[in-house]
């Protein structure tokens, strides 16, 4: 058989050269874009790099991007890590309530919650309005500020990180901790010094997670942070991109340095992750954790479950559904009850530019997760089975990783405003941005499927006469489902809640849900931006569901990075 | 006929350790051969049948079925897996759990690029295959609600069902709790005489290798270390190696008294100066470190006043322990400077401490090669 034959090198070939085409122009431009002068005849230089630190004030945004990454992250650690101990490891009462509170999360725009805690912490915001009821003067809490950039995004990173370490508590061995208690030591002692310590390089790979996406967020340094005049790189980005003339050499040299940054970061998560499953004590079949017996402070503990679900789910939909209610924004009062109004739902329902987004974000979303998890099928099962080419292909499919939102948006625009494809300025755009920037989310998830089938289960069939790809279509394709469909639901509902790729490559006459929410809070359009991002969430908290309902079915793992 | 020559492959040396893989094995198997490749993890023996399986590409050597070339290492030549037409049965049985038990079985046929078989062909045979390992009706059942025993005859009747020339079966009673495994070892080795297919077995069991296989071949870090029938690798082990792994043997070390011709009997002296009178499956020169290998159950428990009789080894010793284990009474007895075990009847009535004399046959005392 000539070697050009051979399905293995064939299927590994095409699959490479899809993923080759989508991953690395938008790498290379991006370089290329920051060392090309502007103009007609563009010649290398160094200037943008150079103007960073001159014109641009590059150090004090960079250190703006690591105070508010770090400080979120803790806090988010804090809420999260609290959460998932309190839920999986011990009898706490309304546990269930934390994982409402995650599902919801999941299904809303990272946008809607920042205009929520925008409201509530703002000028005419309940928190405010007491402390001068109380006898207050001016305002008790500045939201446009550093601190509070930390609070929103430390709490729109919580449920994320409830998930992720919670997997990680459910997965300790209880053993571990009952010996400690037999050995005579009380709950805290045990806590202490087994659970925590056990759990700690799972803990240290989460904090370096969610610090890089903390780099990459876009949402609040932009609706909290633009208006006070406090810059991190993405919006440094943003920045020079959206002013008159946009200035795609600074944007890119920015781009650049942030690229550069996560990079490093993703390389000390990737050694720390590693370290991390050698402490993990999985044990196999018909093992049920045993929680700790929390005694009477179980209540107190069930209260703090509460309170979270209070502070992170109820309040700001509560907020949202006031601001909807009303002709215009004012604050939680009874003198408002007298101006309820449907009016905003009224005109989202009726005006036709609501439905065409709705339906212009679901296609892009679910044709965007179709096509990652077809091109995941065969990258992820060839990289996890070692076939030809495999490590590529994980490198590739995985490239993307170093791209935060915004910084894959100007990597975007500046690929496809060269290639000559008529698609700038359409749904097409942003729907390739999507692949491209979820595609190590699809892949995470054929790949640990596949680790999870028994390998002989392929050789099986390879005995027994299988070629290559009836072995793929015939045993891996069904037994894999479950994993597919949960990556694809996943994918689906990320894409749907993120603004930072699609802000700068949405156009008038192709928007989706997460940009037009912005741009109806840029507007000023409180009212309905409330109304429609309400209903929105109903609907993606439904897919949200469907999403935790399907991993629990298929045992799969949630993969949040 | 299963041809193979000279077959090796050898996996990357990772760290320190010794490198896995088979180096230069050769057996040439008749047609209906129960084979089995015996050793402990990691001498080689699952390499070899994935190989023969074609799931491991081998690095040089020969495997031939039949008239067919599987695998050429000097011209390159390699059957893809799925070309072979072999059926095996895999550790963990490998039951497809998507499909019904009809549709793992019928899997092999449907695949088939020999031809293609019917609608009722394929029934047919299926049903063949499944009364053959007797669970006739159990088609239309999903996979996933078996048992143990119930999955590894699925796994069996699928390897079957396409009448292949030869059965590949890697440990496929290690995962059956032990009383199941008595009854399909002998099951497995009756239906293998009814079909007639010449079977490779791969075990680290001993007995399960004992009492099933026409031909053993005992593989030791990477090499077939002696090849011949059960009696033969019991009753006269190769080496020192195949004497511990094939059942626990006592081995002790002295230098011969005279010259021996091979096959001949004569007099080890061991190192507290007894001698013995042994058997020498290969001969020896006077003089020569010879290594002794003494079954426990050859070995009578006698007490030390009584009498000796002529022919027979008598070794002074102490015992040192005893374990009554029901059938027998296993010994423990500190003799000739190191403890050697002896297999008792159970009514023999010695404690700790006493002195006793151990007693075999000189041809239960085996000269083999040191390793």
């Amino acid at each position: 058989m000539r070697w050009f034959l051979d399905p293995r090198l064939l299927t590994s070939l095409i699959v490479g050269a899809i993923l080759a085409v989508l991953m690395l122009p938008p790498l290379v431009m991006l370089v290329q874009g920051s060392v090309l002068s502007a103009g007609g005849s563009p010649v290398w230089t160094l200037s943008h790099f150079r103007d960073l630190f001159t014109a641009h004030r590059g150090l004090e945004t960079m250190a703006n991007s690591i105070v508010f990454a770090g400080g979120s992250t803790l806090l988010s650690l804090l809420i999260g890590g609290v959460m998932a101990w309190l839920v999986e490891r011990t009898n706490a009462p309304l546990r269930g309530l934390a994982w409402v509170a995650t599902v919801i999360s999941l299904g809303t725009p990272y946008v809607l919650h920042v205009v929520a805690w925008l409201f509530l912490l703002g000028p005419v915001g309940p928190f405010n309005d007491l402390y001068r009821m109380l006898g207050g003067n001016g305002n008790l809490v500045q939201v446009q500020s550093m601190g509070g950039m930390i609070l929103i995004e430390g709490f729109l990173w919580s449920p994320l990180v409830f998930l992720l370490l919670g997997a990680t508590f459910r997965a300790a061995n209880a053993d571990m901790e009952e010996a400690a208690r037999i050995s005579g030591a009380t709950v805290l002692q045990t806590v202490w010094r087994i659970s925590i310590r056990l759990a700690m390089p799972a803990i240290l790979a989460l904090a370096l997670f969610v610090f890089i996406r903390a780099i990459g967020a876009f949402e609040v340094p932009a609706l909290v942070g633009i208006p006070s005049r406090i810059y991190v790189l993405t919006t440094a980005v943003y920045d020079s991109m959206t002013r008159m003339p946009p200035n795609l050499g600074y944007a890119s040299a920015f781009a650049v340095v942030m690229v550069g940054l996560v990079s490093v970061l993703l390389h000390f998560y990737s050694r720390l992750s590693a370290n991390a499953e050698k402490y993990q004590s999985v044990t196999g079949k018909g093992y049920r954790p045993r929680p700790f017996d929390l005694g009477a402070w179980r209540w107190a503990a069930g209260g703090l479950i509460l309170l979270n679900f209070l502070v992170v789910l109820v309040l700001p939909l509560l907020a949202l559904l006031w601001l909807s209610l009303q002709p215009y924004s004012r604050g939680f009062s009874l003198a408002g009850m007298k101006s309820l109004t449907a009016d905003n739902y009224r005109a989202v329902i009726e005006a036709p530019n609501y439905l065409e987004l709705a339906a212009n974000s679901l296609i892009v979303a679910a044709g965007a997760a179709s096509v990652i998890m077809l091109l995941a099928a065969f990258a992820g099962w060839i990289a996890a089975r070692r076939g030809p080419g495999g490590r590529t292909l994980d490198q590739l499919a995985m490239l993307s990783l170093v791209f935060p939102g915004i910084v894959l948006g100007v990597a975007v625009m500046e690929v496809y405003l060269r290639v000559p494809l008529p698609i700038y300025g359409t749904l097409w755009i942003i729907g390739i941005a999507y692949v491209i920037r979820f595609m190590p989310f699809g892949m995470r998830y054929v790949y640990a499927g596949v680790l999870q089938l028994h390998i002989e289960l392929e050789e099986a069939a390879g005995v027994a006469g299988a070629g290559y790809l009836t072995v793929l279509r015939r045993i891996v394709a069904p037994l894999l489902t479950p994993a597919m469909v949960a990556g694809w639901l996943f994918i689906f509902l990320i894409a749907n809640k993120e603004l930072a790729i699609a802000v700068l490559l949405a156009s008038p006459g192709s928007q989706v849900a997460a940009v037009a929410v912005f741009d109806l809070w840029v507007n000023g359009q409180g009212g309905e931006l409330a109304a429609f991002g309400l209903l929105w969430t109903v609907l993606m908290t439904g897919v949200a569901f469907l999403f935790f309902f399907q991993s629990r079915r298929g045992g799969t793992d949630i993969y949040g990075n | 006929m299963l041809t193979v020559t000279g077959l090796t492959r050898v996996f990357a040396n990772n760290f320190d350790a010794m490198a896995g893989g088979v180096r230069d094995a050769s057996f040439n198997l008749p047609a209906g051969t129960f084979f089995t490749l015996l050793g402990p993890s990691g001498c080689g023996k699952t390499t070899t049948l994935r190989c023969l399986a074609g799931l491991e590409r081998p690095d040089a050597g020969f495997i031939g079925l039949d008239d067919r070339v599987l695998f050429d290492g000097a011209s390159g030549a390699m059957v893809p897996v799925h070309l072979r037409g072999i059926g095996m049965v895999f550790q963990s049985y490998a039951i497809w759990p998507h499909m019904t038990v009809f549709e793992n079985i019928a899997f092999p046929l449907r695949v088939s690029r020999d031809r293609s078989y019917g609608r009722e062909e394929i029934a047919g045979m299926v049903d063949q295959a499944l009364s053959t390992v007797g669970l006739s009706g159990y088609g239309p059942r999903p996979a996933t609600r078996l048992s143990g025993g119930q999955q590894q005859r699925v796994a069996l009747a699928r390897a079957i069902v396409h009448q292949p020339k030869l059965l590949l079966l890697d440990e496929p009673l290690s995962n059956l709790d032990a009383s199941l495994r008595e009854d399909m070892r002998i099951e497995l080795r009756r239906l293998q005489q009814q079909i007639g297919i010449t079977t490779v077995y791969v075990t680290h069991d001993q007995s399960e290798a004992l009492a099933m296989s026409d031909q053993i071949a005992v593989m030791d870090r990477g090499r077939i270390v002696q090849l011949a029938a059960p009696r033969a690798i019991y009753f006269t082990p190769a080496n020192d190696f195949v004497a511990r792994f094939i059942g626990a043997a006592n081995l002790l070390v002295g230098t011969a008294e005279a010259r021996v011709a091979t096959g001949g009997s004569g007099m080890v002296r061991l190192v507290d100066g007894i001698g013995i009178i042994c058997v020498f499956p290969a001969g020896i020169e006077a003089g020569q470190p010879a290594t002794v290998a003494i079954r426990p159950e050859s070995i009578a428990v006698a007490p030390a006043n009584g009498p000796t009789l002529a022919g027979v080894n008598a070794l002074p010793g102490i015992l040192q322990d005893a374990s009554f284990l029901g059938a027998t009474l296993r010994c423990d007895v500190l003799a000739a400077g190191q403890l050697l075990r002896a297999v008792a009847a159970p009514n023999a009535a010695f404690a700790p401490g006493a002195a006793v004399q151990l007693q075999f046959a000189a041809d239960a005392a085996v000269v083999v090669e040191a390793a």
